[in-house]
């Protein structure tokens, strides 16, 4: 991992029970906020977009979602994780009036715009993968999906 | 003068687009189409550009009708193969 994208236990959540996407969208947030990464304005910023332009990515077997918003709001950049109990629904990227039920929420904090561009690409590669996804789902702690993700950057 | 630029948009304009811009700069150099310029940007840059365009494509949907083509590029999100190719084979029709 580049040592300039924050991915850190702290900012793993597993198994989060849920059942509305802001409540999601909150969780991650706090992660990235306590960790100083993001300002307060980050949150009300990231529920307008997410309503405006939602990040729900129909994959297949597990899908995801991944909240990002402006350079403006972030201080450091980061990556805040988590894995839903239950699939929560997000609507979807490229047909917003359809909704898909999301396993798994990555919430990118990101500085500068086109940075990091290398390290991104290998990000959304590695959640790609439908085998990446799955043990993701089944870690069982922070520890667990830090590693995985590390190993598969 | 013939319209050469490609504008790659998402919300944010920080993320979707710019990988979706990093994958099809690449497929139209695969394919030696290099007097091109694919620009990643956001919703709102399109207004901007929109005499220079040649195809617009975003990863998100365009409620929009433009006189250019638009396209969908979220397979380069979600890693679809099939589609990432479609798509520039599609975006190479229009810049021949």
């Amino acid at each position: 991992m580049e040592k300039d994208i924050l991915l850190d236990e702290k900012l793993i959540i597993t198994n989060l029970r849920a059942t509305e996407q802001q409540d999601v969208l909150k969780s991650l947030f706090s992660k990235l906020h306590k960790e100083g990464c993001v300002r307060d304005s980050f949150l009300e910023n990231i529920l307008k977009r997410e309503e405006n332009f939602p990040t729900g990515l129909k994959l297949g077997k597990y899908n995801i979602a991944i909240p990002h918003t402006e350079p403006q709001f972030v201080n450091k950049s980061a990556l805040a994780v988590t894995t839903l109990e239950k699939p929560v629904n997000f609507r979807r990227m490229d047909k917003p009036e359809e909704e898909v039920p999301v396993d798994i929420v990555i919430m990118l904090a990101l500085k500068e715009k086109n940075d990091h561009l290398k390290v991104l690409g290998k990000i959304i590669q590695m959640f790609q993968s439908s085998q990446v996804l799955e043990s993701l789902k089944k870690a069982n702690n922070s520890k667990e999906i830090i590693e995985i993700i590390k190993s598969n950057l | 003068m013939e319209k050469r630029l490609v504008l790659v948009v998402c919300g944010a304009g920080t993320l979707t687009s710019v990988m979706a811009a990093q994958g099809i700069e690449e497929g139209l150099k695969k394919r030696k189409i290099t007097n091109v310029k694919v620009k990643a940007g956001r919703i709102d840059d399109i207004e901007r550009h929109k005499d220079d365009l040649a195809v617009l494509v975003s990863t998100m949907k365009i409620k929009q009708e433009y006189s250019f083509p638009v396209f969908n590029a979220v397979a380069f999100i979600t890693g679809d193969e099939d589609g990432q190719e479609q798509i520039i084979s599609e975006v190479v029709n229009i810049l021949k």
